[in-house]
């Protein structure tokens, strides 16, 4: 089995800066199963929007272009697991593909929330003016690519004092509401149309 | 939204103490009644209009319904919870039910997060709501919302239950 080369970074890609080129795109969220709707509210389960843990800290996506929703199938695992999916791509190194059986294995059961990165990106949350903290929270979308993938996206909620991330306590928590609140209004399963990504936008 | 009266069934936090001096073993068994309606309707504390019973009966039905998916979905998720109390879990959990169900929301849902969160969904005839209750070991619980109208977000709050709640119950009780 070998892994999608078109998925991995090369040392002539750079940064996706423009994020509003890609007003049209969407992005993928894999979830552990394909059991994603609420019977009730029709709605996507709370439960399958969390964060990552470990180095990251975000919320993980994939950018639907070169990466098909059924790319969403090759998980990387093992002792490198960590290199390829938990830390940032350094740009510019060039990188040998994740190695069958030791590196990933093909997992056909993962489901998908797929999301409109024109509702996400500059997606501002007015958090009440009336108690002692009034602020509003902005989500963006950033290209985080990793080694094992450079169509990887997250989504990070800023405030005034900068990304939430790195801020105490309630933050995070508003931060993970906000999150799953967004997710569930604008996420949908239907596998949406697959676009061309501009060349330039990436090398 | 219903009227909020007097005569309106105990809140959760009261059925939530009946419930435990009924139970040796409530958090254990994950069992979970806020008020018992056939007591409830016995004690006579209530109108007897034909409309306002109707009007008890579904709101104990839509709880009912509500508090079983929770029970349901506890049991599945209790895990994350691990060195919080089960007790105040659920007692905050029953009564953002029950407030929730009092601004008569369309359709409503709960789910339990691996974050050790209570997760509501609202949907009303313009809004959409989403309510979280955050548990945390030897912190308070905080809840925060955020209600989108015809998918713009119009209203968020994070912070301590009762004003959290206030706020919520304020901006339906507007409309």
């Amino acid at each position: 089995m070998v892994y999608p080369d078109r998925l991995l970074p090369r040392p002539n890609y750079r940064l996706i800066s423009d994020i509003e080129a890609l007003d049209s795109f969407f992005l993928q969220r894999g979830t552990p199963d394909t059991d994603i709707i609420d019977p009730i509210t029709h709605t996507i389960k709370p439960k399958y929007i969390s964060f990552q843990t470990g180095h990251l800290h975000d919320l993980s996506t994939n950018l639907i272009g070169i990466f098909l929703p059924e790319d969403r199938f090759w998980r990387i695992i093992g002792e490198n697991k960590e290199y390829f999916t938990r830390e940032l791509w350094p740009v510019g190194e060039a990188i040998e593909a994740p190695s069958y059986p030791d590196d990933f294995e093909h997992v056909d059961t993962l489901g998908a929330i797929y999301l409109p990165i024109n509702k996400l990106n500059g997606l501002s949350i007015p958090y009440d003016k009336e108690g002692q903290d009034g602020f509003t929270a902005i989500c963006k979308v950033l290209h985080t690519p990793v080694r094992s993938n450079f169509w990887h996206f997250s989504l990070r909620w800023f405030n005034e004092e900068g990304d939430a991330l790195h801020q105490k306590g309630s933050w995070k928590k508003r931060m993970l509401t906000s999150a799953r609140a967004a997710l569930i209004e604008f996420g949908a399963i239907s596998e949406p149309e697959v676009q061309k990504i501009d060349i330039p936008l990436y090398t | 939204m219903l009227t909020i009266t007097p005569d309106l069934p105990p809140t959760g936090t009261e059925g939530l103490e009946y419930f435990f001096q009924q139970s040796p073993e409530p958090e254990a068994r994950g069992e979970l009644f806020v008020f018992n309606t056939t007591e409830y309707l016995q004690a006579g504390s209530f109108s007897t209009d034909i409309a306002h019973q109707d009007i008890l009966r579904q709101f104990q039905r839509r709880y009912d319904q509500l508090t079983l998916l929770f029970k349901k979905r506890w049991e599945q998720g209790q895990s994350a919870f691990s060195g919080i109390s089960h007790k105040e879990v659920f007692k905050r959990s029953v009564s953002l039910a029950v407030f929730i169900l009092l601004t008569n929301p369309e359709k409503i849902s709960v789910d339990v997060t691996p974050d050790a969160t209570v997760f509501f969904t609202a949907l009303y005839a313009e809004e959409n709501a989403y309510v979280e209750a955050h548990f945390a070991p030897d912190e308070e619980t905080e809840v925060v919302f955020n209600i989108y109208r015809k998918g713009v977000p119009v209203l968020a709050h994070g912070g301590e239950f009762d004003p959290a709640v206030n706020q919520y119950i304020q901006y339906f009780a507007k409309k």
